[in-house]
């Protein structure tokens, strides 16, 4: 009892004041000038536990693609450290290290026709896997793991021979997900993995990773617009905003008591299918600010309804208001939404 | 405000239909595009109608027809696409028979869209401002500087902050929900009786999709006029319309009020999207899926186009199409055995 209930809360990947930002420049006709820069992640401190799904929900450009690229190594910070297992990340510099990071972190990408080589076949797609992380291994041998990863995901052993272009957006998302899986991971980083689908095959591709996720112990990090997807999967949601997280919490928690203003709105504007739910819906004024230029203070006061003069000048700490519910906002709302 | 003079002025013209509160009739319509894979068919045999002042929803998953349909109520499909039968009445008249000369006046004045993406459907060389007057000078004999005035009068209504400076401003100025908010002034500028809104929120974050849908909802009941909404989200369908109709396939196989539909799914399709879905409101541990996928329009499932993927199809589903069956009252199913389906629930 003691041993899993100390496993599951173990921490496998934590960041600490984690910043990214990408300079913006104006090209004239003889040098190009720095206007300013984009926060896209700001300062970002969190813990991530073994074997939970953290979900990761935002509108456009709030930050959380380069958030799940910048805690793979993809890209790199500006500033703040990211801990993965015990290690520092950003600190891998031969190759040995960043193969043994790749092995224990994978992405699963949002476009399933994008993410795929055209021309090579679904085997040599997933054999690359073994070619790069398991040198060594033979050609039989190679072919027998990528069609056991494909039937894991669902597809079937002739598939193998057959190209990306052959197959639906559905089937496709099952290879990349085939793809991720063959290094045996512990993380992977999902990043909108269902957006691009149709409900049915939405449904089947959920399914599957709530699957395997179950099968392997696996921990993700699940990223996308769509809050009813995200509550689905995910053990606690954290929503982000002009690069910050303002609020995370375990999900149900998240959506039935929803703290920060932007949290109450974001929930009440997602359209429920039953015509019979009575609730109150709160419709944000005007847009995202421009996060070229964060407002000062709260970054959501811009829009929030309830801002009051500190708001603008202090900007709220990311604290615990009860347990495991953390919140950045002076002053948090009570609500209930259902 | 002359938007309101107007919408009154329309509605006691009256139709000549013999049921005087349909203000939209399709009957049997069946659109097909001539490509060099084959014959696409796309839209076939699709009847609805649209009640005035009423929200009415058409729900169904990419391809199955729901933007040709739209398209077809305006003879507006391009080639390769052709309208191979059914009538459109809108006001007693058949759409698809009028001369282009006719149907011009209807479009853009009576009957307007609004599209998926506003940025590819604005002119990125002219202002909005231009752009919204151009309709209002098209369909009526009135000033430049009047119909600017107009202009700005329509943007405000729609809520675009300070309007007055705005409305010299280019299409790229604008943000994706301000856009969507010019589109939709630029639909009303004539006072439509129908506004066919495809898919207008599904390029928007979620916050800004509340105000667009507002701004409809808002909009609808102040001038009375009656919505086609097409969209591929139940929760959209459920929180603005009234009625709706579920495509699949080039079919459609439901049609019902909001209310009756998301508590009595009939046709096993309808069951099965309404399963297929995350709910914020309820935590689901598994989704219910569908085999197979969506079938090939060029050459589709031979009678009932669900039959492939349905757990109740039997012989008759892959021989006989089932027609749309009046269920009750405001309910319509083309299933041939959803009675012996539901039994259990009835």
């Amino acid at each position: 009892m003691t041993i899993s209930n100390q496993t599951s809360t173990d921490i496998i990947l934590e960041t600490k004041n984690l910043k990214k930002s990408f300079p913006v420049y104006v090209k004239g006709v003889v040098r190009k000038t720095l206007v300013g820069y984009i926060r896209a992640v700001d300062d970002i401190t969190i813990k991530i536990r073994k074997g939970e799904v953290f979900g990761l929900v935002g509108e456009s450009g709030c930050g959380k693609t380069t958030f799940g690229r910048v805690v793979l190594n993809l890209l790199p910070p500006t500033s703040g450290d990211a801990i993965f297992d015990g290690q520092r990340i950003f600190d891998m510099k031969d190759r040995k290290e960043a193969l043994w990071f790749r092995k224990q972190a994978q992405l699963i990408f949002q476009d399933p026709y994008l993410s795929l080589n055209p021309r090579l076949s679904v085997s040599e797609i997933i054999g690359e896997v073994f070619i790069i992380h398991s040198r060594g291994m033979s050609k039989q041998e190679r072919r027998e793991r990528v069609v056991k990863l494909l039937n894991l995901c669902g597809l079937e052993d002739y598939h193998a021979l057959r190209y990306p272009h052959e197959f639906s957006g559905g089937q496709r998302q099952r290879i990349g997900i085939a793809r991720a899986l063959a290094v045996e991971p512990q993380l992977i980083v999902a990043d909108e993995p269902v957006s691009a689908l149709d409900v049915a095959v939405q449904a089947q591709i959920l399914n599957l990773l709530k699957d395997i996720r179950k099968r392997f112990n696996l921990t993700y990090i699940f990223i996308a617009h769509d809050l009813s997807v995200v509550r689905h999967i995910s053990d606690r949601i954290a929503v982000m905003y002009l690069g910050k997280i303002v609020e995370l919490a375990p999900g149900e928690d998240f959506v039935r008591n929803p703290r920060h203003p932007y949290t109450e709105a974001l929930i009440s504007a997602i359209p429920i299918p039953d015509p019979t739910l009575e609730r109150k819906q709160i419709i944000l004024p005007g847009d995202v600010a421009s996060p070229l230029n964060i407002p000062s203070g709260c970054r959501f006061r811009t829009r929030c309804i309830y801002a009051k003069q500190k708001c603008s000048e202090v900007e709220p700490p990311f604290e615990e208001i009860s347990p495991d519910h953390f919140v950045a906002c002076h002053y948090p709302v009570e609500s209930k939404l259902f | 405000m002359t938007i309101v003079e107007q919408s009154i002025r329309e509605d006691d013209i009256g139709i000549s239909n013999q049921d005087n509160d349909i203000l939209v009739e399709v009957k049997d319509l069946t659109t097909y595009f001539y490509t060099e894979f084959g014959i696409v068919r796309a839209v076939e045999g699709v009847s609805f109608h649209i009640k005035k002042g009423e929200f009415f929803g058409l729900v169904g998953e990419s391809g199955c027809g729901k933007t040709v349909t739209a398209l077809s109520c305006l003879n507006l499909v391009r080639f390769p696409g052709m309208i191979e039968g059914g009538q459109v009445f809108y006001k007693g008249k058949d759409v698809l028979k009028l001369k282009d000369k006719d149907i011009r006046k209807i479009r853009g004045a009576e009957i307007s869209m609004i599209f998926q993406d506003p940025l590819s459907s604005l002119n990125p060389v002219f202002t909005v401002g231009e752009q919204i007057a151009e309709v209002i000078s098209l369909h009526e004999d009135v000033k430049k500087d009047v119909a600017k005035e107009r202009a700005i009068k329509l943007m405000e209504e729609v809520g675009i902050p300070l309007a007055q400076e705005r409305v010299d401003d280019y299409p790229h100025q604008f943000s994706g929900g301000m856009r969507q908010r010019v589109m939709i002034s630029r639909a009303l500028s004539c006072n439509p009786t129908l506004l066919i809104a495809d898919e207008p929120t599904t390029a928007l974050d979620v916050t800004i999709q509340a105000q667009i849908l507002e701004i409809i909802r808002g909009l609808q009941k102040k001038f009375g006029m009656s919505v086609l909404l097409i969209t591929h989200n139940l929760g959209i369908i459920a929180e603005n319309c009234q009625r709706v109709g579920v495509m699949y396939g080039g079919h459609i196989v439901e049609t019902a009020a909001v209310k009756t539909i998301y508590k009595d799914p009939r046709h096993p399709y309808t069951q099965a999207l309404m399963a297929a879905i995350p709910r914020l409101d309820l935590s689901i541990d598994k989704l219910q899926t569908l085999p197979g996928s969506v079938p090939d329009l060029i050459d589709p499932p031979t009678g009932c186009r669900f039959h492939p993927r349905c757990s109740y199809a039997t012989s008759k589903c892959a021989e006989v199409v089932p027609p749309l069956k009046i269920w009750t009252s405001d309910h319509e199913v083309a299933c041939h055995h959803h009675e012996e389906i539901n039994a259990s629930k009835d």
